[in-house]
């Protein structure tokens, strides 16, 4: 239609407003390609990742390739012994234009020295670690390795065994995959101490249950301090009086 | 010369819808992907016209459960989409007992996560369907009564997003409710097993929502703390309502007979009215939890939002020295909880000994409503 209509009109004016027409769809066209492109660029690198999806195996690994490299984090975590808490998905707002498209993680470690949480926001995008933090330890939740470790050290106590009787090996962490009704079962409360005086302040100390089917070891409180990886045994006969908090399971 | 016009007009118009197709694509950026994405239209019912819709991103963290990004909301087919919610989540999880020990705080104490569910948990008949390997629920179904006068009905309809926490003897059920109207309803549920060593002891179950609410996007809100009062004089006006904003950051109570709640506003929002347009925060409690920490002294938190606050007992550090929250990016934390006063419905009495075995789930939440959002009343017969 429009060629029937632009030949009835003077050659010359139509062929100007052809022309202009025809600058502006092809720059129109050259910035949606442009962007296109970027876009695609980003997405093949995230593999069609938006902000919100849920990191993959690939992010993860990248982020704590990024954070383990960075000379930040490495003085933060310190020298001593320290655990990999979590990757996580991160979304920070960076109140940037890329805020809608960004891929961020979030690294955490806990590092026993000094009760000391490391806390690392990984941009993936660029490549970079964007912040490292030292938060206080007791935001730091505790995983399931360092309660397998908590329950180990338990099972070497002497007292502990002579407790649980021949059977003592068979226990076993309770986790939410554990078979219903296995008969020994160990949980653990965290525990946080208010006092100085407390041996567990400022450590990271779980208490255990031990229960066979429906009844807990009694009487016995069996707390492992895994910043120094000691465990006590106590009686409440030999218990002082506490200002220790159970917190958690 | 009529032609050479017509033909100007012509090229320019199709440029022009080029032009606003090219730029809408791109402004409309996908913040997640299926099944992580949520999008519902109201009525559910496609054959009726369209009124409302939602869309939101779920992501399951560890710790945190079931969490909500980008929720927005548009009002009318032809309303521009509204952002209502950037980051809700339950933050934490605090559960003292009444002897003074335990006093459990079981998000930033261990990496809890949500257990699977099956269609028991989630029946098709009423409108579920499971996501992201099952761990999360989505039900799609009527709500009740919306609005009556005599023979005149309206009934509602809301998506709710449900998963489960195990934390050792307790599930916690976490709860998102994205309604027609444009309310979002944030609930935690504790159900399972009383706690075995001390199964009769009574404790409460502290639920702490972190609420990064970025209406119309992430600057310029404010919140201001809506009070009722009563005179009980014997002249003049019997009750008044006010408004006091949160000029900086601080710690707010929740009076029951003020009817307390917080406006989360944007400075930009304004409906055909040219009313400010706001959400209230409405608290769904049935009593104020106050313990001995510090954290549980409050019932509201006002903070400016920094990505790396995410610790509740850490809340009165976060508050001191106090930033402006005024025309900024706010999060609002909300503290509710569930008393549970332990009873035989809890377990079985087998040989003269108590044994817990099926706590019914205790709710307890909150409700964003949209306030002044709408140009009229968004719900006809």
């Amino acid at each position: 239609m429009p060629f029937h209509f632009s030949a009835r009109l003077p050659g010359r004016a139509s062929c100007t407003i052809l022309r202009v027409f025809c600058t502006l769809v092809l720059a129109l066209l050259l910035q949606s390609i442009s962007s296109n492109l970027q876009g695609g660029h980003t997405q093949t690198q995230q593999r069609e990742r938006y902000k919100f999806d849920p990191l993959t195996p690939e992010e993860r690994e990248l982020a704590l390739r990024l954070a383990e490299a960075d000379a930040r984090v490495t003085k933060l975590r310190g020298q001593g012994r320290q655990t990999l808490i979590s990757v996580e998905l991160a979304s920070p707002k960076n109140g940037g234009q890329n805020d809608e498209t960004s891929r961020h993680a979030e690294v955490l470690y806990y590092r026993y020295e000094g009760n000391q949480g490391v806390l690392v926001l990984v941009n993936l995008q660029q490549r970079s670690v964007q912040e490292a933090l030292a938060i206080n330890g007791d935001a730091v939740p505790l995983v399931a390795e360092e309660v397998n470790q908590a329950v180990s050290l338990a099972l070497q106590n002497r007292t502990l065994i002579n407790l649980l009787g021949p059977n003592y090996q068979q226990y076993r962490v309770a986790t939410e995959n554990s078979p219903e009704g296995e008969p020994n079962r160990v949980e653990a409360l965290r525990l946080f101490a208010s006092s100085p005086n407390d041996p567990c302040y400022r450590r990271r100390c779980v208490s255990l249950l031990f229960r066979q089917g429906d009844t807990f070891l009694t009487g016995t409180e069996v707390i492992v301090d895994l910043t120094t990886q000691r465990v006590r045994v106590e009686q409440p006969a030999q218990r002082r009086p506490s200002t220790m908090r159970r917190r958690g399971r | 010369m009529k032609s050479r016009n017509k033909l100007t007009i012509c090229l320019f118009s199709v440029f022009a819808v080029l032009f606003v197709l090219t730029q809408s694509v791109s402004a409309q950026t996908q913040p997640c992907s299926s099944p992580f994405f949520v999008e519902q239209r109201f009525p559910v019912n496609t054959s009726l016209p369209e009124e409302t819709r939602w869309r939101f991103c779920f992501q399951r963290v560890t710790k945190n459960g079931l969490v909500i990004n980008a929720a927005s909301f548009r009002k009318s087919p032809s309303s521009p989409w509204v952002q209502v919610i950037y980051d809700a989540r339950v933050i934490e999880l605090f559960v003292p007992y009444h002897s003074g020990s335990p006093r459990f705080l079981d998000m930033s104490s261990f990496n809890f996560s949500l257990f699977p569910l099956s269609t028991k948990h989630c029946p098709r008949a009423n409108g579920g369907t499971l996501l992201d390997n099952n761990r999360v629920c989505k039900e799609v179904h009527d709500r009740g009564l919306a609005w009556t006068n005599y023979n005149q009905v309206r009934r509602g309809e809301e998506v709710v997003l449900w998963g489960g926490i195990g934390a050792g003897n307790y599930n916690y059920i976490i709860e998102w409710t994205f309604r027609d109207d444009g309310v979002v309803r944030g609930r935690v549920g504790a159900t399972a097993t009383n706690y075995p060593p001390q199964p009769l002891e009574t404790h409460m179950h502290g639920i702490f929502w972190r609420l990064d609410i970025d209406l119309n996007g992430a600057l310029n809100d404010s919140v201001g703390v809506v009070s009722h009062s009563e005179s009980f004089l014997a002249l003049g006006p019997t009750a008044s309502d006010s408004t006091a904003m949160v000029t900086t950051e601080g710690r707010r109570q929740w009076v029951a007979s003020a009817f307390t709640n917080l406006n989360i506003h944007d400075a930009g929002l304004r409906n055909r009215q040219n009313h400010p347009s706001g959400y209230h925060l409405i608290p769904l409690q049935t009593g104020t939890p106050r313990h001995q920490e510090s954290f549980t002294k409050s019932d509201f938190w006002v903070t400016r939002y920094n990505f790396s606050e995410m610790h509740v007992p850490s809340l009165p550090t976060y508050i001191s020295p106090a930033q402006s929250v005024s025309n900024t990016d706010v999060v609002v934390w909300y503290y509710s909880a569930a008393h549970h006063t332990p009873r035989d419905e809890d377990g079985r009495h087998v040989n003269n000994q108590f044994q817990p075995t099926v706590a019914q789930v205790m709710w307890t939440g909150f409700m964003l409503k949209p306030h002044n959002l709408f140009d009229q009343t968004p719900l006809y017969p």
